[in-house]
């Protein structure tokens, strides 16, 4: 039996009057990982910060059955000049206040990131920077990371490190819900996923249903399968 | 210190620290103070009276532009970034948010512009002379009071004008928006809403209750230079009190609806 980290019902989304979902119900279980697909445009990063409790749905309903802290890493974070990377970190952490989590070197250290405390936060690049805020999702040891494109932007090696850390965090039990684009990325350590598409979601249910429903290999093949279903 | 008052001052601190930090927060505290000293170097030998009702007029533009220079984009960029939406996630209440960048911005501003202001009493105080026979009428001429009324209001006053600010900052979508509304808010707050009375005729207390920069006028040359006992300071307080009150009530329901 699995055990919910947020539970969603009937839920409508609505965006720039297009309806991204209507009536839709949505499981997190804790501990797993959870990938939301889907075009460009199909309503991901809407539906991550609903779940998130960043943004109320147009109708519906959802529970946290965890208490925050969250952490969250936008499709396109950036953050105040004038401070340093480790100034930055530790303003996160004051935030949290008794729940900071691991210190700051630690969470650099785990983002690839070790050595660059010092730096000027706006002097990193891209790829840093979404490094960067990774390591701030990480804050307060959160009991739910929802990430908006983790892997965007970064080199393949990069990319598997951080497949690794979400891995060691599921590992953990905590929840990781991850909008990608980068479905072979994300194929190893998904446990759970939401499809989007078609202006509505198509369908939620754990990885090997999806595959068993369409038939395939793996959260790609399940993806394809079902957006083909609903064409 | 409780899980309360941390993220508050969090909050506050990297307010301050995002002026003292960049070379713009410099370059306005320097504009700023450069024009406060200036004025007060000029009126100095008048008298403390004399002084204070000369930066009166400087303050009333002053105060909002640097208001609005500090904060136009303080919650702008945060949502733009996603920097809020970070805020939120950690469990950061919109109402410890926006005081806090309310607390942070009126300090900054009022670090900036009451700091000019004591160093202009120094000024004063050292380059006063007799006071002229008209102007010595009233006490208030050899008496640094008016300074030290003037300087702790104006520190009201950017605090009135950090929460209008912020409202301004939570609600527009872009940063063309932004600079947008900026000239509009400076505009409405030094001439805009007095202008009111010019074209549609207004009670006094109604006028000073509408208008932040009308009461900052009335309270300075009121309380601080005595020249106007039987101004309406309760309408001025009643309308900063709303002003200050609504604009952050209004910037924190915005924030509870935003990512």
């Amino acid at each position: 039996m699995t055990v919910d980290a947020i539970s969603a019902s009937a839920l409508t989304l609505v965006r720039g009057g297009r309806v991204l979902c209507s009536g839709c119900d949505v499981s997190v279980p804790v501990g797993k990982c959870v990938v939301i697909v889907g075009p460009n445009g199909s309503g991901k990063t809407t539906l991550l910060e609903v779940l998130g409790g960043l943004r109320d749905p147009t109708a519906g309903r959802v529970d946290h059955l965890v208490d925050p802290p969250f952490g969250y890493l936008p499709q396109r974070p950036g953050f105040r000049r004038g401070f340093s990377v480790a100034e930055t970190l530790g303003y996160y952490r004051r935030l949290t206040g008794s729940r900071a989590g691991p210190p700051v070197s630690r969470l650099l250290e785990r983002v690839g990131l070790s050595g660059r405390a010092e730096d000027p936060i706006g002097g990193l690049s891209g790829g840093m920077t979404r490094l960067f805020a990774l390591a701030v999702a990480l804050v307060g040891d959160p009991a739910v990371l929802l990430l908006d494109e983790p892997m965007s932007g970064l080199d393949p090696q990069m990319r598997d490190s951080i497949i690794a850390l979400l891995a060691a965090e599921r590992d953990r039990g905590r929840t990781v819900i991850v909008v990608t684009h980068a479905l072979e990325a994300v194929d190893p350590i998904a446990d759970w996923g939401v499809v989007m598409g078609g202006g509505a979601m198509v369908q939620a249910g754990s990885v090997a249903d999806l595959m068993a429903r369409t038939a395939s290999e793996g959260l790609p093949g399940a993806y394809r399968g079902l957006l083909e279903e609903t064409a | 210190m409780s899980r309360v008052s941390s993220p508050l001052l969090a909050v506050v601190a990297r307010e301050l620290q995002s002026v003292v930090g960049t070379p713009a927060g410099w370059a306005i505290a320097g504009g700023a103070g450069t024009a406060v000293l200036t004025i007060a170097s000029l009126s100095a030998p008048m008298g403390y009276q004399a002084t204070a009702i000369d930066l009166l007029v400087l303050l009333e533009v002053l105060v909002p532009a640097v208001g609005v220079a500090l904060g136009y984009r303080a919650v702008l960029q945060d949502r733009l970034r996603g920097e809020w939406a970070i805020h939120r996630a950690i469990g950061v209440a919109p109402r410890t948010y926006v005081l806090g960048l309310l607390l942070g911005q009126t300090t900054a501003a009022g670090l900036i512009i009451g700091g000019s202001l004591s160093v202009a009493s120094v000024v004063v105080a050292l380059r006063r002379t007799r006071p002229i026979a008209f102007l010595a009428s009233t006490p208030a001429v050899a008496d640094p009071a008016a300074m030290l009324w003037l300087t702790g209001l104006t520190v009201a006053y950017t605090g009135v004008i950090a929460a209008i600010v912020m409202v301004l900052s939570s609600l527009v979508r872009g940063r063309r928006g932004a600079v947008l509304g900026a000239v509009v808010v400076v505009g409405l707050l030094v001439v805009g809403i007095d202008a009111v009375a010019i074209v549609l005729p207004t009670p006094l207390p109604v006028l000073v209750a509408m208008s932040p920069g009308a009461a900052y006028r009335t309270l300075v040359l009121t309380v601080a230079v005595g020249l106007t006992p039987d101004a309406p300071v309760g309408a001025a307080l009643l309308g900063w009190f709303t002003w200050l009150s609504g604009a952050t009530l209004l910037s924190i329901r915005r924030l509870r609806t935003t990512a």
